[in-house]
């Protein structure tokens, strides 16, 4: 078994996670939680204090069985359930007047959204409570004064709460539900002229002063860096501000496995401190004085690059690790490494507990976790065959090593969050990694000299344009590199859960060297091949009909094996409709998409359509839409979906239609809609409105 | 698993204990305070007297916005007939079920000289909003006055009274029900229209059918047809018919669809509605590849001069085009341009 000896914090972190976890899925929103941890609390203090042969064991145990119920009572503590202060406790109605303050900057796409901090709310001015919490504003995209606001801004709104609904369609990204893991858990819509600014700005100093450094910094980067592509790349680099990044040079990053050097993490925080430290070392000497301002000074710069690139999970992690270890180096005799990792984990989740359902801290953690437990095997491996004297082949091998020891825990999640797994990321990092380096040198060294010598800038602008070319064009050139990508891969998460248990016990096994956990991992491995097999076989004769949710219109897919036949709105957006629909197609492993809208006529094995009717297998299907004319005998139907624009009588549509069920998508107007909701409750007919029963799927026998 | 391993996983010597002990004091005595201070700062309240005075004012503008919306959609469904606004009376406006404050300011409208010559003059009044006016607009009937309009309307009404005799059903009562009633000309159009007995429906129906004697269903070809056959359909008129005869001309008949919108004047949404009658059969004047020369390859509106200098130029170079894949080995010529030009080539040897 493991040996927790040197390790403590590994155990609570783990039994910590397992109490976050249970309180997820077994929810109890009751006080009663806050007695029993109180009173676990001091029954481990006292205990510390009894002496007692078996003292260690049972205190041990106490402890944490406290950490394990203490995270189900901080994830409980958190919701705005338990939460007393929060906002929702003190909305009575859908309108609201709100004083709050600007989180972020307001970001365009179909509106202007940014998260606001609620300091109060009410439903008439004379009775404002004061509360706390979080919300997603919305401004109209004609508002010419809130695209001007800034993070620390106070406004006063009148606007429209509601909550933030689930998405219903399958297997399609869920941005409420992301939303929920950053405590927001509302959304509020503000006309033109329903919001006024106070024209102060509540931002803390340290915040204000964040947001200066960094809104000059970007300035920096706009007056010298010539191309867009080197302006955004050294934003998102250098300050974590992503909102400029070209989708298409993204997309070569996410294809190639080099997208973690766009988003500061771990990765920048280390050449930060590596930096500082170089400095303050030459500075200062090994007193314990100069040691604790080595620190303090090192604490404070990094605490300030955290509050000016945003905060992100894994630059708190590696912020907190970074500051534990050297706590560790400088006054304890030695630092095991997954003590501070499980450290850094701790505090972090004790602080946020949701941030374990954000997939930046499980791939942030389990990349240094992944690094810690499998470098050293794969860059010795190399040496059993081969003796590497060269220095720079010694580099080379050694930036490969750190990419495929990251990547053996991190594949699985890649793959089940983007379903894409990138071959050539050893080499994309061989290549990410030294341009993050020097692009972060550079960078920060033009802000500082922006001040001291603008003039020196120009040279720096001539080095980092000539760096962003060599890193772009290298970029490119791996993503047209054959099978850069394996795309539609899918992991169910049960198989996820599987294939780690199975690593994991692969890894007790090698470290007890106990055959028994071995033969384990091995059996899990099984049951990953066999579930994997399980649902190809399902794969190969499935027959569904998915109608998705879209506010726009309706988009259907209907499967035969690998085949998808699809009907749209021509309303909607392609994009829209593949952010909707991918997922699903690639957890139905689709190899071929077919548009069915311009075909009047089509057939196939299973499958043929005629104007508006189709026959599937065993299932008729009627599109009911502008083309539709009634016939002059009842057509029996398995399924009617309205598609709108029709000039059908509702109430007289039973002399041409008697069918077992009545789809009614987003296509149809709001009245209409009504209507036959109507009509299907008086005649007793199945009526499903996706509108209000979000997107529906049938299965075909 | 043995005691012994348990023990072991549940282990914490004193040192580990006590350093856990103090961080997680530490955590829980910060989450308190944080805790308690959130509570304090709640029960303090908030008394910010400018916030509350700019928040009712946002809020006054907004309720008056949104209170004008509701009023309007509370407002009873108006059930309207046809009348003629100029003559019309409170009792008839509030019987449609218009209020009688409004009713009655129409009223004074008109006594004190007030008149509508068209529909939209009902704006004019103060009463009349959007939503009364679409739901009136249909059933105001404004005749048209003229200088011997008390002879004509006279004719006029009688020549209706007759004609609705003639047309009506026999059977039916409901002509001795407007005679006695004596209703004005307007109100026995209101009855006719109502009237399920009355078969002005089959008449005007009829008489539609007899109008025209053009088959709205007859499918145009459009490479044998003239502009006059053209001009048939809906949304194409002479000069438009001319065009499109010239340019089939010029090509030598149209095979696609699509070709008509080279055609200036014919747009999408024309062609969309006239496609169901056109069909695109019928013979193509061909250009015959391997005999034509440079100056008649030009005047084809499909080829400019370098196309067909190319053309020509390698029909000298390799000889004769047998088919269409001699084409396609001159890799400048555009696929898809290819595809639209090939059915009017003629692959005939040249002697």
């Amino acid at each position: 078994m493991i040996f927790w000896g040197d390790k403590p914090f590994a155990r609570l972190c783990l039994v910590l996670i397992c109490g976050i976890v249970t309180a997820k899925y077994i929810t109890c929103y009751t006080t009663i939680l806050y007695y029993i941890s109180f009173t676990l609390l001091l029954a481990v203090l006292l205990s510390t204090f009894l002496t007692s042969r078996y003292r260690d064991y049972y205190t041990g145990f106490l402890l944490l069985l406290f950490v394990g119920i203490g995270g189900y009572t901080r994830y409980t503590m958190v919701h705005p359930n338990m939460d007393k202060t929060h906002y929702s406790h003190y909305k009575s109605k859908d309108q609201v007047l709100i004083s709050a303050e600007i989180k972020s900057i307001p970001k365009k796409t179909t509106r202007y959204s940014c998260f606001i901090k609620v300091n109060a709310i009410g439903s008439h001015p004379d009775s404002l409570y004061a509360v706390t919490g979080k919300m997603a504003a919305y401004f109209n995209l004609k508002d010419s004064i809130a695209c001007h606001y800034r993070p620390g801004d106070e406004i006063l709104v009148h606007g429209s709460i509601s909550a933030l609904r689930h998405s219903t369609n399958p297997f399609a990204f869920d941005f409420n539900d992301y939303l929920k893991t950053k405590h927001i858990h509302h959304r509020l819509d503000i006309n033109i002229g329903s919001h006024r600014s106070t024209k102060q700005n509540l931002a803390s100093a340290i915040e204000k002063a964040a947001n200066s450094i960094r809104s000059k910094a970007i300035g920096t980067f706009d007056k010298y860096l010539e191309e867009q592509n080197h302006r955004s790349l050294a934003k998102a680099m250098v300050l974590g501000f992503r909102n400029t990044i070209d989708p298409s040079l993204y997309k070569s990053y996410t294809s190639t496995g080099a997208v973690h050097v766009l988003a500061v993490s771990g990765l920048h925080v280390g050449i930060l401190c590596q930096i500082i430290l170089l400095i303050l070392n030459r500075l200062f000497k090994s007193s314990n004085i100069e040691k604790l301002l080595k620190l303090s000074f090192l604490s404070l710069t990094v605490f300030i690059y955290v509050i000016i690139t945003g905060a992100s999970a894994a630059v708190m992690r590696a912020s907190v690790m970074v500051i534990i270890y050297y706590i560790g180096k400088y006054w304890a005799e030695r630092v095991n490494k997954y003590n501070v990792l499980s450290l850094a984990a701790f505090l972090l989740l004790i602080y946020d507990p949701y941030m374990l359902f954000q997939a930046s801290f499980q791939f942030s953690f389990l990349a240094i976790l992944s690094i810690m437990l499998f470098y050293n095997s794969v860059y010795e491996w190399l040496f059993t065959y081969v003796e590497l004297r060269s220095r720079i082949i010694n580099y080379i091998w050694q930036m490969i090593a750190l990419s495929i020891a990251a990547q053996i825990l991190v594949a699985p999640l890649t793959i089940y969050y983007f379903h894409k797994f990138p071959l050539y990321f050893w080499l994309s990092g061989m290549v990410a990694v030294p341009a993050a380096y020097a692009v972060l040198v550079f960078g920060i060294l033009m802000i500082i000299m922006e001040y001291l010598a603008p003039c020196l800038n120009l040279i720096i602008d001539y080095i980092l344009s000539g760096i962003f070319k060599i890193f772009i064009s290298s970029i490119q050139t791996i993503e047209r590199f054959p099978y850069a990508t394996f795309e539609n891969l899918w992991l169910y998460t049960h198989e996820l859960v599987i294939l780690y248990l199975s690593l994991i016990f692969f890894l007790v096994g090698q470290h007890a060297i106990k055959a028994k956990y071995i033969i384990l991992s091995l059996t899990l491995f099984l049951l990953f091949v066999g579930s994997r097999n399980y649902h190809s076989n399902q794969r190969v004769n499935q027959s569904h009909i998915t109608v998705y949710e879209n506010y726009k219109g309706h988009i259907i897919d209907i499967f035969d094996g690998d085949m998808c036949y699809n009907l749209k709105s021509t309303s909607i957006k392609e994009r829209n409709i593949e952010f909707i629909t991918t997922n699903n197609r690639i957890n139905k492993q689709v190899k071929s998409v077919i548009d069915l809208n311009d075909k009047e006529i089509y057939l196939n094995n299973s499958f043929i359509k005629n104007k508006s009717l189709i026959q599937f297998k065993e299932e008729s299907i009627l599109l009911l839409d502008n083309t539709f004319n009634p016939p002059d005998s009842i057509l029996p139907i398995n399924t009617v979906i309205i598609l709108g624009s029709h000039k059908i009588n509702i109430d007289t549509i039973q002399k041409y239609i008697n069918a077992e069920r009545w789809i009614i998508t987003q296509s149809e107007s709001m009245y209409r809609q009504r209507k036959w909701l109507n009509w299907c409750s008086k005649t007793g007919n199945e009526c499903i409105a996706i509108n209000k029963t979000g997107a529906y799927s049938i299965d075909i026998k | 698993m043995s005691v012994r391993k348990i023990r072991k996983q549940i282990h914490f010597h004193k040192n580990q204990r006590w350093a856990a002990s103090i961080i997680i004091l530490t955590i829980v005595g910060i989450i308190t305070h944080g805790k308690i201070s959130k509570l304090n700062h709640v029960k303090a309240g908030y008394n910010n007297e400018e916030h509350v005075f700019i928040l009712k004012q946002l809020k006054d503008e907004t309720d008056s916005i949104q209170t004008k919306r509701v009023r309007e959609k509370s407002k009873p469904k108006l059930t309207p007939k046809y009348f003629n606004p100029n003559k019309t009376s409170i009792e008839e406006l509030t019987s449609m079920g218009i209020q009688e404050k409004d009713a009655k300011s129409w009223m004074k409208y008109i006594t004190k000289g007030g008149k509508f010559y068209r529909v939209e003059d009902l704006k004019k009044l103060y009463s009349m909003n959007d939503r009364m006016y679409n739901q009136l607009k249909p059933y105001a009937i404004l005749p048209k006055e003229k200088k011997y309009k008390k002879e004509k309307s006279k004719y006029k009404e009688s020549l209706t009274r007759n004609s609705l005799k003639k047309s009506m059903n026999p059977e039916s009562n409901i002509y001795d029900i407007l005679e006695k009633e004596k209703l004005n000309l307007d109100s026995i159009q209101y009855f006719a229209k109502k009237d399920e007995l009355f078969y002005k429906k089959e008449f005007a129906s009829r008489r539609n059918k007899m109008r025209s004697g053009i088959n709205n269903e007859f499918i145009i070809s459009i490479n044998e047809t003239d502009s006059i056959e053209l001009r048939t359909l809906k949304g194409i008129g002479p000069v438009l018919s001319s065009r499109i005869i010239k340019y089939k001309e010029q090509l030598g008949g149209f095979h696609n669809k699509n070709q008509l919108l080279e055609v200036y004047g014919v747009k999408p949404t024309l062609l969309s509605n006239i496609l169901d009658r056109l069909s695109f059969e019928g013979p193509l004047r061909k250009i015959k590849i391997n005999t034509v020369t440079l100056e008649e390859l030009v005047k084809h509106p499909y080829f400019d001069y370098s196309t067909a200098h190319i053309f020509i130029n390698y029909r000298i170079q390799h000889g004769d085009y047998r088919d269409i894949n001699d084409i396609k080995k001159i890799r400048i010529i555009k696929d898809y341009w290819l595809e639209e030009t090939a059915p009017y080539f003629d692959f005939e040897p040249s002697l």
